[in-house]
């Protein structure tokens, strides 16, 4: 009879242990979300070193946020409750679109085991990092079509503080440090202006997803045979992704962690198809032709992902 | 401290960060504590300085505030230490023994008019309060009498409408209207 | 709209505010210095009527105050984080030099075998970024336009990604690489 209690013991301990790191999670998701901050932080990524700086605003008037970079070229993103607006320097363009509600974390699926087919969570126990002590929460990958996670989760805030991206391996594929932070006290209103202008530069806007679609179906008219275990459709769409060109399907996928998307377009009279991986850090496309139709898929998934899932992509008759 | 107190409010704002929240503490307690000041620090340049001191030391220790007093008794607190220390340091013999609150008004006149009561600084004062009298004598009846059970007899509004028999939105906008009032003939006065 | 703000500065004063009305008037008093001043005079009225006035006072006290608070610190917050944890990777000197030829995008490399994951450290990756430095740096309003063409996705593609905890648009602000559309 001991041998059943030392696994239920165990059994129990796990169920603890995750539902600690489940928790340190959600509280730290909420923080992000809720506090008043600014902070400038570094994210290394491919042997490069980018330093950026964040300003969140939360107020009885809504969320205010501005994410820019601090070196190369200027490039910011300014969010509050109804707006996205991204501003680049170097290809001179503005895009702005309507802001799609935050998703509580994680989005599907709502339980812990479902998430745990396909994720190991585990509270890795206290850190201490300068002058702070830690909480540090891991989420490791079962296979390897999917990225691993590592937080640093301020005891005291529960902000997040440091933050890696890793491969199956487990080494960092991406890593994203707080180098200094102000939390609470007032931000300025300056503070969350953009920087950049938009004078002069291209401005896309991004169609209002709740056009009517194009077609008068509620499912998409391609399927994706080929998805890593776990991951299901969380949202479909029909948008024009550019000006001048025909509405797209866009299918998003889930395992409640990373998230792809699908995009498929007819492809213009003439027009020649992009084919081929495009890496940047820990977010990556693949792009094809099928059936004279442009797919892209992108998402924080390795390469292999994105590839596999592309070349799945077929018209349902 | 109740809890629909608006100190309550603000004391929790500023423990989270918010520095503007302590601004309107200062603006509701500056008088107060100027004036308790300057029982124990005479001149009132001085006094000032201090009442300054006090405030800053609350702020650096608002997080220690729990709640469990009112803000106005733990500011009250700091500024009388604050004072006390301030004349062992420029080695002046403080008054002897705590001067309570409530018979803090009875030794103003007296004493201020023994040492420091020039006329140009009385004048500020007194032609503040004169002004004011005058401009509450020449309010209509209703706002005179919300204006006077408020401050006063240091009734609360929903006293105010019992004696009144009107709904406390009524008392509540009659005692700003007198404000308003008295602030026309104010303005000019401190600009 | 005005004398419903001071009417309320008027309750605040009597600590007759609602809870509801407390949050947006203390964000207007914190932006409003006239505002702050009619309050400080309705204060001055209620302090004169109970004989709070001291002797002598200097209405610009309370403005005193807040520039000495300004010389202190915020409380309970701020802190910095210094990052002697950090430590730099090899190879960083060349990457610094090659971001240096600007234009945002994804760098697009085409892969021969079916493992696509460009590691941290590759070989690959060096060479792309370096063949990039040597190339001529006009882009063919072809691969600009490409380029561009997946911003867009890029763009669309954050607003679903779950917020994980790492900050969305993370990946749009933080990259600054070549264009390179390799075919």
């Amino acid at each position: 009879m001991r041998w059943l209690v030392v696994v239920l013991l165990t059994t129990a301990g796990q169920v603890c242990a995750q539902e600690s790191a489940r928790q340190w999670l959600d509280e730290m998701s909420n923080a992000l979300q809720t506090l008043d901050y600014d902070g400038t932080f570094v994210y290394l990524h491919d042997n490069k070193l980018e330093t950026m700086r964040i300003v969140h605003q939360q107020t009885e008037g809504g969320e205010k946020e501005r994410l820019f970079s601090l070196t190369g070229s200027p490039r910011e993103v300014l969010r509050d409750d109804r707006t996205v607006t991204c501003i680049m320097a170097d290809n001179k363009s503005v895009m702005f679109g309507k802001r799609r509600s935050r998703q509580p974390f994680p989005v599907v699926p709502r339980d812990l085991d479902a998430l745990s087919d396909y994720y190991q969570l585990e509270d890795a126990g206290e850190d201490r990092m300068t002058g702070y002590m830690t909480r540090v929460i891991k989420i490791k990958p079962k296979d390897a079509l999917r990225y691993g996670y590592r937080f640093w989760i301020d005891k005291e805030t529960r902000m997040l503080l440091k933050f890696d991206l890793t491969g199956v391996d487990g080494k960092a594929i991406e890593q994203l440090m707080f180098t200094s932070l102000g939390i609470g006290g007032g931000i300025p209103a300056a503070a969350l202006e953009p920087s950049l202008t938009g004078d002069g530069y291209a401005w896309y806007r991004q169609e209002n997803s709740d056009r009517k679609p194009v077609r008068n179906t509620d499912a998409p008219g391609w399927t994706v045979e080929r998805l890593p275990a776990g991951f299901r459709m969380v949202n479909f769409q029909h948008k024009r992704m550019h000006q001048d060109s025909v509405s797209a399907e866009h299918m998003v996928f889930s395992d409640g962690l990373a998230t792809v998307s699908v995009y498929v377009e007819k492809l213009a009279e003439g027009k020649a198809p992009v084919t081929g991986l495009s890496s940047m850090g820990a977010m990556n496309a693949y792009r094809a032709e099928v059936d004279g139709y442009q797919v892209t898929v992108i998402g924080e998934v390795p390469g292999v992902t994105v590839q596999m899932i592309a070349h799945s992509v077929s018209r349902l008759s | 401290m109740g809890e629909r107190s608006i100190d309550y409010a603000l004391v929790k704002k500023v423990q989270q960060g918010d520095k503007a929240a302590f601004d309107v503490l200062v603006l509701k307690y500056q008088n107060k504590i100027i004036q308790l000041v300057n029982r124990y620090v005479r001149d009132p340049d001085e006094a000032m300085d201090v009442a300054q001191e006090a405030f800053i030391k609350a702020y650096k220790a608002i997080g220690r505030f729990r709640g469990d007093s009112a803000f106005y008794t733990w500011i009250y607190r700091i500024a009388i230490n604050t004072a006390k220390n301030y004349l062992v340091a420029s080695k002046r013999r403080p008054p002897k023994g705590d001067i309570d609150a409530s018979d803090a008004e009875q030794y103003e006149g007296a004493a201020g008019l023994r040492e420091y009561a020039t006329p140009e600084r009385m004048l500020l004062r007194d032609e503040i309060k004169e002004t004011i009298a005058s401009a509450i004598d020449d309010l209509p009846d209703d706002l005179r009498t919300a204006i006077t059970l408020r401050e006063l007899e240091g009734l609360s509004y929903e006293e105010i409408a019992e004696t009144m028999e009107c709904p406390i939105g009524t008392v509540r906008s009659r005692i700003f209207r007198a404000r308003d009032a008295i602030d026309i003939k104010l303005k000019p006065l401190l600009d | 709209m005005k004398d419903k703000l001071h009417e309320q500065l008027s309750a605040l004063i009597d600590d007759e505010l609602e809870e509801r009305e407390q949050a947006l008037l203390l964000r207007q008093l914190a932006g409003d210095a006239e505002l702050s001043r009619r309050l400080s005079r309705f204060q001055i009225i209620s302090d004169a009527l109970q004989n709070h006035l001291p002797l002598r006072f200097n209405t610009g006290f309370h403005e005193r105050v807040h520039a000495a608070l300004n010389e202190e610190p915020t409380v309970h917050r701020e802190r910095s984080i210094l990052a002697t944890l950090y430590k730099p990777v090899a190879g960083l000197a060349v990457a610094a030099s090659v971001a240096m030829l600007a234009v945002l995008s994804l760098q697009s490399v085409r892969q021969e075998g079916p493992e696509a994951v460009p590691a941290v450290a590759s070989a690959a990756t060096h060479d792309s970024y370096i063949r990039a430095a040597a190339d001529d740096t006009v882009q063919s309003e072809e691969s600009a336009r490409a380029a561009q063409n997946l911003d867009v996705y890029l763009v669309n593609h954050s607003e679903y990604a779950v917020n994980r905890g790492m900050l969305p648009y993370v990946h749009l602000v933080g990259h600054d690489m070549t264009l390179r559309n390799k075919e």
